[in-house]
Parts: C-alpha cells; structure tokens; sequence
C-alpha cells in the first residue's frame, strides 16, 4: 500500500518533469548556450526591442482599459440586475472557449477593409486591422472574461451591511461607492489588472492574425519569436522567450508587491472565510 | 440620479461587449454563410477541412485522457498538503498560465526535437514526438493542464477529509474510498475541468503550431487550418472552418453554465 502509493508520485513527478520542468528548463539552456554575450546580442536587437516594448505597453493599456470595463461589467451583472444582465453573461465567456485564431480571424472579417463596417470606419481614416489599433483590440477581446471573472466573485461577497448602514447615514451615491465598496475590492482588482496584464502579453493566436505582423511596427513579443523559429533560428528565440517569461514573473511579483502595498487582507480575509463557508 | 448611473452605467457595459465580443461572433456566422449554404458545406467537407477536425477531436480526446489520469492525484497531492513537495508541484501547476502558448512549443522542440537529446533517444525507438502527433498532445496538455487540477483542488479542500477518515477506519481501501467517496463528490468539478479542456484543447493554437509544422493532411488541427486558409487567402474556407469552432464554443460554453448551476444545485442538496 505504501510502496504504491510512492510508486504513483513518482510516475507523477516523472510526467510533471517530462512536460512542463525539463523543456522550460530547455529554453533556458538554450537562450545562454551562446554565453551571455549571444542572449545580451541577441535580445537587444532593435526589432526585438521593439517588440517587447509593444508588448509591454500594449498590455499595461489593455489591463487598464479592460480592469475598469470589467469592474463595470461585474458590477452590472451582480449589482444591477437587468434584462441586459443575461446577455452579458451569455457574451462574457465566448473569447474564453473560442479559439485565439477563430476569434482574430472574426476581428478581421468585422473590421477588415472589405467588411462594410470597416469601410465605414476607413472613409473616417481609422485602420484597425493590420495597425497597432487593431493589436488592442485583439487583446481587449481575448481578456474581457479573466477581469470580469476575478472581481465577480469579489463583488458577490460584499458585505452588504456597511454599505446599508453608510446609505442609513445618508451618504451620497458616490461616497458610498468610492469609500465603502471600491476599498473592499482593491485587492480583486489587483488581481483582476495582473491577470489581464499577463494573459495581454502572452497572447498569440489572435495578434498574429490581425496585426499583420510588420517588424518594427506591429510585431509583439509572441509574434517575433514565432518569426525566428520560421527561420530556423531557435537561440535566438529562446533567448526572446526567456526575456517574455521574465516579464510575466516580473508582472506577478508585481502583484504581491501591490497586495503588500494595498495593506493587510483583513477585510477581504473575512470575505473569503464567509465565501468558503457559502461554498460549502 | 442612481437610476441614471445605473442605466449608463449597464449600457456602456454591454455596448462595450458587444463592440468587442458580440458583433464579431455574429460577423463570422453571417460571413461564413453570406454565399450560401452551399459553398459553406463544401468548404468544410473538402478532405483537408474534415481530416483537420477529425485529428482536433483525436489530440482533445486523448489530452482529456491524460489529463484526468494525471491531473487526480496531481489534485489530490496539492490539496492534502500532507505529501512533501506539494508547494513545488501547486508552482508547475501555476506556469503554463503565464507562459506564451509559442514559448511552450519552443520548449518542447527543443527538448523532443529531431536534434535534440530526448528527440533523438527517442527517435532510436522509432517514436517521433516534434512535427507528429505525440508532440502535439504534449503542447496541448502543457496549456490545458492546469484547469482541471484547478477546479479539483477547491473542490477536495470544501469538502475536506472527513469523510474518508470514516471510510478508512471502517477498513475501506484506498481505491474503494476514491471510488465511493472522492468521485461521486467531485464529479461535477471534475466535469466542469473536462469541458473547460475540451474547449480549450479544440482552440489551442500558438503551441501545437509551434510543435506541429502544420504540414497538410498530416498534422494540421482545425484550428490551423482557419490559419493556413487565412494565409492563402482562402476566405471562405476559412469563415466556414470558424464559423464550425465557434458555434461548437458557443455549445460548449451553454454546457459550461449548464454544469455549473447542476453543481450549485447538486451542493445546495446535501
């Protein structure tokens, strides 16, 4: 019975090391077999500098943008309870299951030059596809679900209690909403912003196909690796690959550091404490 | 004045999903079907369409294998906190969500590779991994792996060990306690993982493109094949092939809510 059960974790830890540790690792050992002189060459190319910057400041754009739409769109599901609100929650999760190249390539029969929305919005002068422009909206479709699925849950478990007392009190609509209820969920909206921001920079399907791909221009971090894997170039990418890895551990660190900033979770532990007890 | 918050407020909310989600599901399905019926079914019973999905439907099934026969005791180890290690595996768990879909078809080719030094061990017993079907259940699995450990990790730690302390001391073995007090509590977690796989294992593209080559007819998914058409500006193909992801997305998405009120409930009756 013992030997057993050790014999079942080691096959598991055997499968875990064979899929997700030895080929990261991989990557790695790849990205410096050069030394560090080939991956400091290799990173800072202007086309990859480039790229890692559009990837970093279309994301950061992309969580901003979509945390607030998200802290929107949760409050209108849970809060107001609408005829709308069924819609909304129908249309949330789409960009969840479609997939990342079905969902650019919807963005490019919509907007594209020959749809007539996008001929109607090109006799104005804006271009969406193949243009930075339509980079951003790639993301903000693919990341809609994960912010407004992180503060759902946040905004279910309110405590409804302080917020009827502060409108016992005769406290104004926005007074209420801008010290009671946006305080308790900042730590959400933390994770709702890191979420997003790491979810935006790994994003491939969807960007390859609507931003064209030019270097220097439209090229994000995931595309340019895919680009020098085309050309056989596997250092190259590897090296660009551990540069976007450290940036999303660079993204998540950032979330502790801002819970840490945001102050002691004693409201939201008190939040979770009841929420699992619900659960249950 | 809270009225009119309300109002705006709902309204900018769904003119903004409907901007970025809505409108452009609608656009696909009218594009797809904007010649007709006709051309529509042709182009997604051509060779190359059908043999593309039937090799998704192969890659999700056998992904789905893999990962309920792993992705159990992966749960169970995480959740028990009692099996040393459990911290480091709760991290493995955690990275594929934060790593690129291509950097992890990069990591896989360069481990299982044709030049590479378990590519070529395995090579020499005639196991070809990059560029076949092997690898591309690997890169599948890489992404989806996290979502069924995930659901079952809450779930086993809500329901705590109570019940198997009981099963134990009346002399239950281990295989009996799973059987008769782990799975039939979990099984709607488990379900709910399942389908989140399934739809992402059918839509899963930057790594098995990656891992894959996308050569035609041999290792070409759906989802490929919407690029590749995309690519060679065969539009209709390719509206048609998206028009068929996204409408089984959109099916699996009602079973997703379905499952999810089936588990609310089934947990509101005991």
């Amino acid at each position: 019975m013992r030997l057993n059960r050790a014999a079942l974790f080691s096959f598991v830890s055997v499968a875990l090391i064979l899929i997700f540790v030895l080929p990261l690792g991989a990557v790695f050992e790849q990205a410096f077999a050069g030394g560090w002189g080939a991956f400091a060459q290799a990173v800072t190319s202007p086309i990859a500098i480039r790229a890692f910057e559009l990837t970093v400041n279309f994301s950061i754009l992309t969580a901003c943008l979509n945390t607030a739409m998200g802290l929107l769109i949760a409050i209108a599901l849970e809060r107001w309870k609408s005829p709308v609100s069924f819609a909304l929650d129908a249309i949330i999760d789409l960009p969840l299951a479609i997939p990342t190249a079905v969902s650019g390539l919807m963005l490019v029969l919509l907007y594209g030059p020959v749809s007539p929305v996008g001929k109607w919005l090109s006799s104005h002068g804006i271009a969406i596809i193949y243009t930075r422009l339509g980079i951003l909206v790639a993301l903000l479709f693919v990341t809609v679900p994960y912010a407004v699925r992180a503060l759902q849950p946040a905004i279910q478990t309110l405590d409804r209690r302080q917020e009827e007392a502060a409108w016992v009190l005769g406290a104004p609509t926005h007074r209420v909403w801008l010290t009671i209820i946006l305080p308790v969920l900042r730590h959400a909206v933390g994770s709702a912003f890191v979420l997003t921001l790491t979810r935006a920079m790994i994003e491939f399907g969807s960007v390859v196909i609507v931003s064209g791909s030019k270097p220097m221009h439209t090229e994000v971090a995931a595309v340019y690796i895919y680009g020098l894997l085309e050309n056989y170039d596997q250092h190259g990418a590897a090296a660009a690959a551990v540069v976007l890895m450290l940036l999303c551990a660079v993204a998540i660190g950032m979330e502790a550091r801002l819970m840490m900033l945001l102050g002691k979770r004693r409201s939201t532990a008190w939040i979770r404490s009841e929420g699992e007890a619900n659960h249950v | 004045m809270s009225r009119f918050w309300r109002v705006s407020g709902s309204a900018l909310a769904l003119v903004w999903l409907l901007v970025f989600v809505g409108i452009p599901f609608v656009a696909v399905l009218v594009g797809a079907l904007a010649s007709g019926w006709c051309p529509f079914w042709q182009s997604i019973t051509s060779q190359e369409a059908r043999f593309a999905l039937r090799l998704t439907g192969e890659i999700t099934l056998v992904t789905l294998f893999i990962n309920l026969g792993l992705g159990v005791p992966v749960s169970f180890w995480i959740a028990k906190r009692s099996i040393p290690g459990w911290r480091v595996v709760c991290w493995i768990v955690e990275l594929p969500l934060s790593v690129s879909p291509v950097v992890a078809g990069l990591a896989l080719i360069i481990v299982y590779g044709p030049n590479a030094l378990l590519g070529e061990l395995l090579a020499d017993v005639h196991v070809k991994v990059a560029f076949a079907f092997p690898g591309m259940v690997l890169a599948t699995v890489f992404v989806t792996f996290p979502f069924i450990v995930h659901e079952a990790v809450t779930a086993i730690r809500a329901i705590g060990d109570t019940q198997e302390q009981a099963a134990h001391v009346l002399g239950a073995s281990p295989w009996r306690t799973l059987w008769r007090i782990w799975l039939p509590q979990l099984k709607w977690s488990l379900l709910y993982g399942l389908a989140l796989t399934i739809a992402r294992s059918f839509g899963e593209f930057g790594a098995v493109l990656v891992v894959s080559g996308s050569i035609v007819m041999v290792t070409e998914t759906a989802t490929l094949f919407v690029y590749q058409a995309s690519v060679n500006n065969e539009m209709q193909a390719a509206y048609a092939a998206s028009a068929v992801l996204a409408i089984v997305s959109f099916v699996l998405i009602l079973v997703l809510q379905l499952l999810k009120r089936l588990g609310r409930m089934d947990l509101l009756g005991h």
